[in-house]
């Protein structure tokens, strides 16, 4: 796996995303690339084969594959629960599923409340 | 709120406060709206399921989401499970001799019950409810009116909503459905978390290429003049996106705990 993510095609459109939909400076955050990193070493992927994991190919094209989507939300769950306070699990999660999310993959996650 | 502002600041919201009720009195307003809309032969399609998300248990909550609806299922404090009853063209003989005799339907039109048992009922309403397509349609156009009306008494009462598919299977067997109704749409209600404006008006087709004048080819001829009258009555509104729109969802991601 690269050193730098942003060498990887699924982290770079994750930053276009980012500025053009969500109109921010992805660089200015650098615990976004940090958390994406810390994950990657946890499912031991790279960022654009979790991304190739979440589709499929069909004769129709190109698919989102429930099974792989299903798998990543649940990785996701188990590495943010390692975090401590409900906050910062939540923002763990948001970030690894802005990264799914601007790279095609439909998530959503329950709002924290608390 | 005048009518013509009520349609415009009609949005789909999806912002919601989790933590303030719909009062009763304004969901029985949004239900009595859709109770009066139009509807063929006044047979009254639309039928409702309503639910205080708060009320229902985890398990529950959880398979009633989809992909795409779950965090408003998830936010919003009230949610509508719209339905249309199939078996609703069956009054249809009953409802038409009534409106015969309230004078909606009168002899000045044609009209009496010797033609509704003879000729209405046997000939038209019975055939199409053997059907399905015919059915379909004629239910699925009223409980469109009637849920638009329904969406617009919401936002009348300062309310924001937002219609979206549900996935049936779970929602009949959470609420009891009856058999001879047929899904149409989830309204998710409460009050809204985002602005009013929601990031402005959202983008439609032209008029002119939606609606023909004499015949198909011929655009309605859009008067600015009119134009200027609706913005003046908030009819029409400021287009999204608004320039603080992007600000506005970050905001309420960080404040809700969602990605950005």
């Amino acid at each position: 796996m690269h050193d730098d993510l942003r060498q990887y095609a699924t982290v770079r459109t994750w930053f276009d995303g980012l500025r053009q939909q969500s109109g921010m400076d992805p660089e200015a955050d650098p615990t976004r690339l940090e958390t994406l990193q810390r994950f990657c070493a946890f499912v031991e992927r790279d960022p654009d084969t979790i991304v190739q994991e979440c589709l499929r190919e069909t004769a129709a094209g190109t698919k989102i594959s429930v099974k792989g989507r299903r798998l990543y939300a649940q990785k996701i769950d188990e590495f943010a629960a390692q975090a401590g306070a409900a906050r910062q699990r939540a923002a763990i999660g948001s970030t690894l599923r802005s990264f799914l999310i601007h790279n095609g993959i439909f998530l959503q996650s329950a709002p924290v409340l608390r | 709120m005048e009518f013509k502002e009520v349609i415009g600041r009609r949005r789909s919201i999806r912002y919601f406060q989790p933590w303030r009720p719909v009062e009763r009195e304004k969901v029985q307003i949004i239900l009595e709206a859709a109770r009066i809309a139009s509807c063929a032969v006044n047979a009254s399609y639309l039928r409702g399921i309503v639910v205080e998300r708060e009320a229902l248990a985890p398990e529950i909550l959880e398979s009633l989401k989809t992909p795409v609806s779950g965090l408003i299922i998830e936010m919003a404090p009230l949610h509508i499970y719209f339905y249309g009853d199939a078996e609703a063209p069956k009054r249809g003989r009953q409802t038409l001799k009534q409106l015969v005799d309230v004078g909606a339907l009168n002899a000045t039109h044609g009209w009496s019950h010797k033609f509704v048992d003879e000729l209405v009922y046997p000939m038209i309403l019975e055939p199409m409810m053997k059907d399905r397509e015919s059915i379909l349609k004629a239910v699925a156009v009223d409980c469109g009116t009637a849920i638009c009306q329904a969406l617009l008494a919401a936002f009348d009462e300062g309310l924001g909503a937002c219609l979206t598919a549900f996935v049936d299977g779970p929602v009949r067997q959470a609420f009891n459905v009856p058999d001879s109704w047929i899904p149409m749409w989830f309204m998710g209600v409460g009050y809204p978390a985002e602005s009013w404006e929601a990031g402005g008006q959202r983008p439609r087709p032209p008029l002119e290429e939606l609606f023909f004048e004499g015949k198909y080819g011929v655009g309605f001829r859009r008067d600015p003049r009119v134009v200027e009258k609706l913005t003046a009555a908030k009819m029409l509104q400021a287009p999204a996106p608004l320039p603080w729109r992007k600000d506005e969802v970050r905001a309420l991601a960080r404040m809700f705990g969602l990605p950005e």
